[in-house]
């Protein structure tokens, strides 16, 4: 199934770029990469020069991007960059798929 | 005194023309002459809204008029359905409260925006509705057309009770929201007003310019924004 920003949280995350955008853990702040394992509690993101960080899910706002394509090729210009509460992606990859979600944030953010 | 000048005032619950006497242009005139940003023109009847009629409306560029439903039910297993009815018709679900079932069942939705007057019958919150109101962002009215139009004894009975929603409020961070409930454009009344009333139930300057102001603007822009896909998901520019 074509991945969208609305079917993200409940989709497969290992393969897209993502990076850290917002942190308890001000050191983890710009971690930037490709998602490579995802446990749990926490996501596995390979940031290059052989270099793999765990980063823990909550507590953590991600930036994913969706690669674009009109069906035969990647256009890479046109990527949608999705911004994700970690808290929502808190539960095993695999029980994550299920189709009705109901985990919801504990606060409503913006008031 | 600068900082009311420069902040940006909105009612969000004025109840206009199919349900009530006021036409939707007269209120949208006098509000803004009044001082305010933006209202919320707030429709009973779900079937019979001013939005679905093509009433025209004074084309301002710096004024927002935003569109609403006040549910007003009896039962709670009818509250949860209508929400999930008119959440995608409407910009902000409000709810006429005063019950404590309904008051409760609102406060536990995380769909609802407003729990309008809910010290209607003079019964305040207590903790536990007040913690969930705070988890699930559902702001707290305080509506002045209670003060301003009751008299006696039951206008003593809501001013109790509104003043033990500050507390509980203040307590446990819930969002409020001053309201005027204006069926008329004789109700309304300017953001400072509003804000003085407000301080005579107890709220401080702060707590009042942010009832009108601040939080509004939150539910607004949690309900209007076509970037948020859902609570804590959303496309960046």
């Amino acid at each position: 199934m074509q991945i969208t920003p609305q079917n993200l949280i409940h989709h497969e995350l290992i393969g897209l770029e993502a990076s850290v955008v917002h942190s308890s853990n001000t050191a983890q702040i710009g971690i930037k990469g490709k998602v490579i394992d995802e446990t749990r509690n926490t996501l596995r993101i390979d940031v290059g020069e052989r270099l793999v960080k765990i980063v823990p899910k909550s507590h953590t706002q991600f930036m994913f991007t969706i690669p674009a394509s009109d069906g035969r090729r990647y256009l890479p210009e046109t990527d949608t960059r999705v911004q994700v509460d970690g808290t929502l992606l808190l539960s095993q990859p695999e029980n994550r798929i299920q189709s009705k979600f109901k985990k919801t944030i504990k606060r409503r953010v913006n008031i | 005194m600068g900082v009311i000048k420069q902040s940006r005032f909105y009612d969000l619950n004025i109840h206009p023309l199919p349900d009530c006497a006021g036409s939707p242009a007269r209120l949208v005139l006098e509000a803004r002459d009044m001082g305010y940003s933006g209202i919320c023109l707030t429709s009973f009847n779900s079937d019979n809204t001013f939005f679905e009629h093509d009433i025209p409306l004074p084309p301002f560029n710096d004024f927002e008029i935003y569109t609403g439903i006040e549910i007003q039910v009896e039962r709670v297993a009818k509250l949860t359905k209508e929400v999930n009815r008119l959440r995608g018709r409407a910009d902000i679900i409000i709810i006429g409260g005063g019950n404590e079932d309904i008051n409760r069942a609102s406060a536990e939705n995380g769909k609802v925006d407003i729990l309008a007057h809910p010290a209607a019958h003079g019964k305040p919150l207590n903790h536990v509705l007040a913690k969930a109101a705070a988890d699930n962002g559902v702001a707290v009215d305080f509506n002045m057309d209670a003060l301003i139009m009751q008299r006696g004894g039951s206008r003593i009975k809501v001013l109790t009770a509104m003043r033990q929603n500050l507390m509980l409020a203040r307590k446990y961070t819930v969002p409020m929201v001053i309201t005027s409930n204006a069926r008329s454009h004789y109700d309304l009344r300017g953001p400072r007003e509003m804000m003085a009333l407000a301080m005579f139930l107890g709220m401080t300057q702060d707590e009042a310019r942010n009832a009108l102001s601040k939080v509004p603007k939150g539910i607004i822009k949690r309900n209007t924004d076509s970037n948020r896909i859902m609570e804590g998901v959303e496309v960046a520019k």
